[in-house]
């Protein structure tokens, strides 16, 4: 049985308003500071027995509250009465900047708020423990354990208030009000004066706070996302992040392994002479060589004296025993001078080419360079070399962005998510890594 | 919980795809294949053509 259903349930008595004579019956009588009137919005003195006008027609529109006065609710398992309602409204840049509260009570357990903007509610209880805070609105603050960042600041003003209020509600009164944010929870401290308080709130889906209040009309989408709104898409991404580094520290033992268990052996190593003057008449052919092992990779370098010249190679690497040849080519372009910016080079002296999976066997290595008829010395040394099983570094670079790019579509949701919750920001830069803010 | 585990799977497959890749020296280059007599290209090497062989006075170069 709930304790508001209890026999000890206080004396209810009713008054009439002392500005417009409607009918008002407190609910919280002997906590209740303040009350203001429903009808005419006249804010009263609770603890008063003649409930004088502390501030007279506050508010002339109505508004209906979401959630009526007098309804009971449950939260965390205990029974609460709501019994007031206030809009608090900042002005940013203009722009005015409403959400609604509603004060709870229980005789036994005290207050609860509730806060709603677009849909977001927030189950808030008051914080006892004090919190220090070295430069207030521009650091972090620690509470029960949590890192809060600054989220944002701004002075705060009740525009409406209808029922009742455990402290001296004045209606336009202003206060600084700074939010500071560990999502799901929102720590905010509000000061008036020399006075600071801080409450602690706690995100709370529409659907449960429907529950909650038995009023399914709370259960409606919100717009945007809220300061302390829970990242859905950080479990999500941070599972697959997880899993990224631990492939990545895979990936690099797989490199560390290839490079240790590749035999990387030279088989051949020669040099000839191209000249000039016989253009077709400087292929030669080095080998036989032998490859063994498994079939495995061969990797054909060359090097060339080249100087504002080049050296073009036509390759046949020559199976001896099937005369099977595989023909490729590579080129060695080398040019440098000086100009009105400075000296300049482009092209290099080597080039190679990386063979895929050559069976073991005798073969022999054609090599028929050419160069420019014309234009340069008269002979130009080359050197070739040939290697066996030679780590492929581009496999690991292309595996690397293959395991890399789904990582980042996944984070992408998460990383959007918190850019929108952080654009609502004065804290600048605050997107940097707070899809991480929800660890707990 | 399900896009970590597909994600997962996909990792290790490309990582098995790299390791058969490797011991296999695999690569993007394979050469064009031809079928020569090693013995006369031996004897005489500038008569042999390869695909990449272009004929009269070369092109290539800057």
């Amino acid at each position: 049985m709930s304790t508001l259903d209890t026999p000890r349930r206080p004396v209810v008595r009713t008054f009439s308003c002392p500005s417009c004579g409607s009918s008002i019956t407190p609910i919280a009588e002997g906590w209740a500071v303040t009350i203001a009137c429903s009808t005419c919005g006249a804010v009263l003195d609770a603890l008063d027995p003649n409930h004088r006008v502390l501030q007279e027609h506050a508010t002339r529109s109505y508004l209906s509250p979401a959630i009526p006065l007098g309804t009971r609710g449950t939260i965390e398992g205990v029974a609460y009465a709501v019994i007031g309602f206030q809009r608090v409204t900042i002005t940013v840049e203009g722009t005015d900047y409403s959400w609604f509260e509603y004060t709870c009570f229980n005789p036994y357990h005290g207050f609860r708020w509730l806060s709603e903007y677009e849909g977001h509610w927030n189950v808030i209880e008051k914080v006892r423990t004090p919190i220090e805070v070295s430069r207030l609105g521009t650091t972090n603050v620690e509470h029960d354990g949590r890192s809060f960042r600054h989220f944002q600041s701004a002075n705060a003003r009740t525009t409406y208030a209808m029922g009742e209020f455990p402290w001296e509600l004045r209606v336009g009164d202003p206060v600084m009000v700074r939010d500071y944010v560990a999502p799901p929870f929102i720590l905010s401290s509000e000061g008036y004066g020399t006075e600071r308080t801080w409450s602690l709130g706690r995100y709370t889906e529409p659907a449960e706070m429907a529950a909650m209040f038995k009023v399914p009309a709370l259960n409606r989408a919100p717009r945007g996302v809220f300061a302390n709104q829970p990242n859905p898409h950080t479990a999500s991404a941070r599972g697959v992040r997880r899993v990224w580094a631990g492939l990545m520290v895979a990936l690099a033992a797989m490199l560390v392994a290839t490079w240790m268990l590749s035999s990387r052996r030279t088989v051949l190593e020669e040099s000839a002479t191209f000249t000039r003057a016989q253009a077709d008449a400087n292929a030669v052919v080095f080998g036989p060589f032998e490859l063994d092992g498994r079939t495995s990779n061969v990797r054909v370098s060359v090097n060339a004296d080249v100087d504002n010249d080049w050296l073009w190679y036509g390759f046949s690497l020559i199976d001896e025993a099937t005369g099977v040849a595989r023909d490729f080519s590579a080129q060695t372009s080398y040019y440098s001078g000086r100009d009105s910016d400075g000296s300049w080079s482009e092209g290099s002296r080597n080039d190679r080419v990386t063979l895929g999976q050559v069976p073991a066997g005798r073969y022999l290595l054609r090599v028929a360079p050419e160069g420019d008829p014309v234009v340069g010395q008269p002979t130009l040394t080359y050197r070739v070399q040939v290697r066996r099983d030679v780590p492929s570094l581009v496999l690991f670079v292309l595996a690397s962005f293959a395991l890399t790019t789904p990582m980042l579509f996944a984070w992408w949701p998460s990383l959007g998510f918190e850019t929108r919750r952080w654009a609502e920001s004065d804290t600048s830069g605050g997107s940097s890594s707070s899809d991480e803010d929800d660890d707990d | 919980m399900i896009r970590t585990a597909i994600y997962a799977v996909y990792g290790v497959a490309v990582l098995a795809l790299l390791g058969a890749a490797q011991y296999t020296g695999w690569s993007f280059t394979r050469g064009e294949a031809a079928r020569v007599d090693p013995q006369s290209v031996r004897a005489n090497p500038g008569a042999y053509r390869s695909p990449y062989f272009l004929p009269g006075r070369t092109l290539r170069g800057k």
